[in-house]
C-alpha cells in the first residue's frame, strides 16, 4: 500500500473516523464569504485589497464564472516585473483545479494531498462558483464533528458494560490437527456471555456446540472456520470446513459412531459424542456436507431474562 | 461435605494449582473419562473430571462444564500449558499416582460415605 501524507485508509481507518470525511459534503464546511475580483481589475489593487484583509490568493470571477486565481506570488513576480498597472486576467493562474459542493470532505483531503495548493474555489451544479476551501476549514470542521462524535463514544463506552449485546460477530480459523488451539473460541465466547450475565446453563450449551464444532474441524476436516455471531437473542454459530466432507451424516449423527483414529482417541477426542452433542445442546441444528466441505449452522436461543 | 482439598489429601495428590474453592466448594458429582465428549454431556453443578488425558484440551472441557477441578490418574503429569490455563480459568489441578480405578472407586466412596 502507498503511503499517504494523510493516513486515511479505506479498509484500515476506524469506521468513526471514515464517516466524518465521507459523511460530510464540502458545502457544509467551507466558506461563502468569498472575496472575489472580476479579470479587469489591476494588480495594484489587488495587493491593496489582498493587505486590507489579509488573504494570500483570490478567485478571479466574472458574472459567477470562475476564470482563475490570484495568488501572492503572482503578485510578487508582477511587482518584481513592474507589471502592477496590468489586469488581474494577465497574471492569474487560468484552469484552477476545483472542488464541487456535493463531493464528500474526503475528495477534499485527498485534494490537499495531491496539489500544493493551499485554498481551493468550490463549484456548485451550475459551475458556479459558491465557496472556497482551505486546509483551515477542514481542521475546524473536523474539530468540531470530533468533539461531537468523542464525546458520543465515551457516553457510550460508559455504559458499555449495561448496553445490549447487540450483533457481535466473531470469526476463528481452525487447522487440520491443530489441538493446541482448538478451543479458544468456545472460551471467548463463554467469557463473552458472562460478561452480559447470560444463564450458566445457555453459555455451557453454546460453549459446548461451539467446542465441539472446533474439534470436529481440528480431527476431521482439512480446516475451516468458525463464525459467532451473537444477537439480543440468540447465539448463531456457523461452522464450515474445507472438506472431505461426512460420508453418512445419520450414522455420524448417532452416538458412539466415530471415524476417529487411535491417535485422535488419544488426544481425548473420538467418543462418537462430537455430533450428538452439539444437536442435543442446540435449539436449531442445519447439518451439509459434500465432499468439498461440510456446513452446521447452530442456534442457541437467549431467553429474555438472561 | 467432601471439597478438592480433602482428595488431595485421600489420594496423595500433587497439587498442580489451587483455584480460590480449593477448600470451601463441595464436589457433588464426578465425570470420569479419556474422551472429552463423554465430559460433555454432564449437566451437573458443583463437578469434578477424573480423566488420565494430560493435555490442555482436558482443562478447556473442565472450563466449559464449570467443572470445579481435574484430578489426573496413573501419576500423569501436566502438559505444559496445562497449568498456566488452569489458573487463567481458576481451575483445581491435581495428580495423583493411583489409577483411574481406584480412584473412581475411593471418590464414590468418599460421596457416598457422606450421603449415609
Amino acid at each position: 500500500m502507498i503511503k499517504k501524507l494523510i493516513p486515511v485508509y479505506e479498509n484500515q481507518t476506524p469506521l468513526v473516523v471514515l464517516e466524518l470525511i465521507q459523511g460530510h459534503k464540502i458545502s457544509e464546511i467551507m466558506s461563502r464569504n468569498v472575496v472575489s475580483v472580476k479579470p479587469d481589475v489591476t494588480m495594484r489593487e489587488v495587493k491593496l485589497m489582498m493587505k486590507d484583509r489579509g488573504i494570500s490568493g483570490m478567485p478571479v470571477v466574472r458574472q459567477k464564472r470562475l476564470l482563475g486565481i490570484i495568488s501572492v506570488e503572482d503578485l510578487l513576480n508582477a511587482l518584481e516585473d513592474g507589471l502592477m498597472d496590468d489586469s488581474v486576467e494577465k497574471h492569474m493562474s487560468r484552469n484552477p483545479v476545483i472542488l464541487e459542493e456535493q463531493m464528500p470532505v474526503s475528495f477534499a483531503i485527498d485534494y490537499f494531498e495531491n496539489y500544493s495548493f493551499n485554498r481551493f474555489p468550490v463549484l456548485n451544479e451550475s459551475k458556479e462558483l459558491v465557496g472556497m476551501l482551505t486546509d483551515r476549514d477542514i481542521i475546524m470542521h473536523m474539530i468540531k464533528v470530533m468533539n461531537g462524535e468523542i464525546g458520543r463514544l465515551e457516553e457510550l463506552a460508559k455504559h458499555g458494560h449495561h448496553t445490549e449485546i447487540g450483533n457481535v460477530i466473531r470469526r476463528y480459523a481452525v487447522v487440520q490437527n491443530d489441538f493446541k488451539n482448538a478451543g479458544k473460541a468456545s472460551s471467548e465466547i463463554k467469557a463473552l456471555l458472562q460478561e452480559h450475565d447470560v444463564d450458566r446453563k445457555i453459555i455451557r450449551a453454546a460453549a459446548t456446540a461451539i467446542y465441539e464444532l472446533e474439534i470436529n474441524q481440528v480431527v476431521h476436516s482439512l480446516g475451516g472456520e468458525i463464525v459467532c455471531r451473537i444477537s439480543d437473542d440468540h447465539v448463531e454459530v456457523l461452522a464450515r470446513d474445507r472438506g472431505p466432507g461426512i460420508k453418512n451424516i445419520d450414522l455420524a449423527l448417532s452416538e458412539g459412531f466415530s471415524t476417529a483414529t487411535d491417535w485422535i482417541r488419544s488426544m481425548g477426542f473420538g467418543a462418537g459424542m462430537g455430533l450428538p452433542n452439539i444437536k442435543r445442546v442446540s435449539d436449531d441444528f442445519r447439518i451439509k456436507s459434500s465432499e468439498s466441505g461440510t456446513e452446521i449452522k447452530v442456534i442457541i436461543n437467549l431467553p429474555e431474562d438472561s | 461435605m467432601i471439597k478438592i482439598e480433602d482428595i488431595t489429601g485421600a489420594l496423595s495428590c500433587t497439587e498442580y494449582n489451587k483455584n480460590t474453592n480449593f477448600c470451601t466448594e463441595p464436589v457433588k458429582h464426578v465425570a470420569a473419562s479419556d474422551l472429552m465428549s463423554e465430559v460433555l454431556v454432564a449437566e451437573e453443578e458443583n463437578l469434578m473430571l477424573i480423566t488420565a488425558l494430560n493435555t490442555e484440551q482436558t482443562i478447556r472441557t473442565a472450563h466449559i462444564v464449570d467443572a470445579l477441578g481435574i484430578l489426573l490418574v496413573n501419576g500423569k503429569t501436566p502438559q505444559p500449558g496445562m497449568v498456566r490455563l488452569a489458573e487463567e480459568f481458576d481451575i483445581a489441578l491435581i495428580s495423583t499416582k493411583k489409577s483411574m480405578f481406584e480412584s473412581c472407586a475411593a471418590v464414590h466412596s468418599m460421596l457416598n460415605g457422606e450421603n449415609d
